[in-house]
């Protein structure tokens, strides 16, 4: 029974891989062991089986068949994409929205009040001038709060500026990439 | 420095610009080699043809990760080896027994030579695949790479993400359990030579 050694020597010789004198070992073991023989002549003739083994080709449609998948995938990314243009198209009408309809509702009311009385007019815009000033000091008070607390942990500010990259990454690669893939799923 | 064909690297740059042409140039290149190797680990020709579809999309959406400095076509092959062992793992996991014998396989391919031919090539390509479904995917995976596609132990490791003495392994543990069925079959190899002689 040919050992760990002798084995390994049959399937080097398979692969053309022996050196002459490892040759000449395995030789005159193949020449004592008529087992160990007839074993080396089966792995001969299944190395010869694959080597010999016929090549598949591949059905004349198969090459049309992954350009029109790949049309396909083209297609379904298509509205996707626009749809997501769509949405962004709708966001930013609705925040366009969001800050300009005050604004006119508040013009239109200046106007009336103008055309009612000029005193009304003058105390309207006083009341405007003193919203603004109330909603900036919360502003500048805020912006102080957050300075105080980023004063306190640093750590923050390296966080949010270290996420900036990582989003970019996200957006730019990754999330065209994942789109991608979904739509060969 | 590049060691592939420049006519390849310019349809691979081609479609990376997005002219799907040139990517059926390399599908029309490769179609037979990444169909086979589907086929040989697949066992079936359906599912080799389905495979072979998402191999190809997978290198199309991935081409911009597609170094140069290799051969297109191992790259291919590697993108579509993983894709049959992942197939094979689903199924071992799912509802196929690798002890199962195969369903017939009937060519209706029109583009054989000869029906006598074709026949004789079916026959062939059935007993070695009876072989190969002996083996697990792994070990499969690895002979079909050396045998079919005449690989080194070196870059079949590259295609399968593994090292050369494990390659080296799987192949010697391989033919040995190749070997070994044939013992088994028929002590005396009497019964498994008719079939190799048919080869």
């Amino acid at each position: 029974m040919a050992n760990e050694r002798q084995r390994r020597l049959m399937q080097q010789a398979l692969d053309e891989q022996l050196a002459p004198d490892e040759q000449a070992e395995l030789r005159r073991h193949l020449d004592s062991s008529v087992r160990d023989a007839q074993a080396y002549q089966r792995l001969q003739e299944v190395d010869a089986t694959l080597r010999t083994a016929p090549h598949e080709r591949a059905p004349h449609r198969l090459a049309a068949t992954i350009m029109a998948r790949l049309a396909e995938m083209a297609e379904r990314m298509d509205p996707r994409l626009s749809r997501i243009s769509g949405l962004a198209l709708a966001v930013g009408l609705a925040l366009v929205g969001a800050v300009m309809i005050p604004i006119f509702v508040l013009a239109g009311w200046l106007l009336l009040t103008a055309i009612a009385s000029g005193a009304g007019l003058v105390a309207a815009i006083e009341r405007i001038v003193g919203l603004l000033a109330i909603m900036m000091g919360l502003a500048e008070n805020m912006l102080h709060q957050l300075q105080a607390f980023l004063s306190a942990h640093p750590e923050l500010l390296a966080i949010m500026i270290g996420l900036i990259p990582v989003s970019m990454f996200w957006l730019l690669w990754y999330a065209p990439r994942k789109r991608a893939s979904d739509a060969v799923s | 420095m590049s060691v592939e064909d420049p006519i390849i690297l310019r349809w691979v740059e081609e479609t990376l610009d997005g002219n799907q042409d040139a990517f059926a140039e390399l599908v029309n290149t490769y179609q037979n080699a990444v169909y086979n190797l589907c086929y040989r680990m697949l066992g079936e020709r359906t599912e080799a043809e389905d495979a072979t579809q998402e191999a190809f999309l997978r290198a199309f959406l991935n081409m911009d990760r597609y170094d140069p400095a290799r051969s297109f076509k191992t790259w291919v092959l590697s993108i579509a080896s993983n894709h049959c062992i992942d197939r094979l793992r689903k199924r071992r996991l799912t509802w196929l027994s690798l002890e199962e014998p195969l369903p017939p396989n009937i060519n209706l391919r029109s583009d054989e030579p000869e029906p006598e031919q074709a026949a004789i090539h079916d026959e062939r390509s059935q007993a070695v695949q009876a072989l190969l479904n002996n083996l697990s995917t792994e070990y499969r995976a690895a002979v079909i790479l050396r045998y079919w596609y005449d690989y080194s132990y070196a870059e079949i490791a590259d295609i399968l993400d593994t090292t050369e003495s494990a390659i080296k392994s799987r192949l010697f543990r391989a033919r040995q359990a190749l070997a070994d069925r044939i013992d088994t079959q028929s002590p005396n190899g009497t019964l498994a030579r008719p079939l190799l002689e048919s080869l």
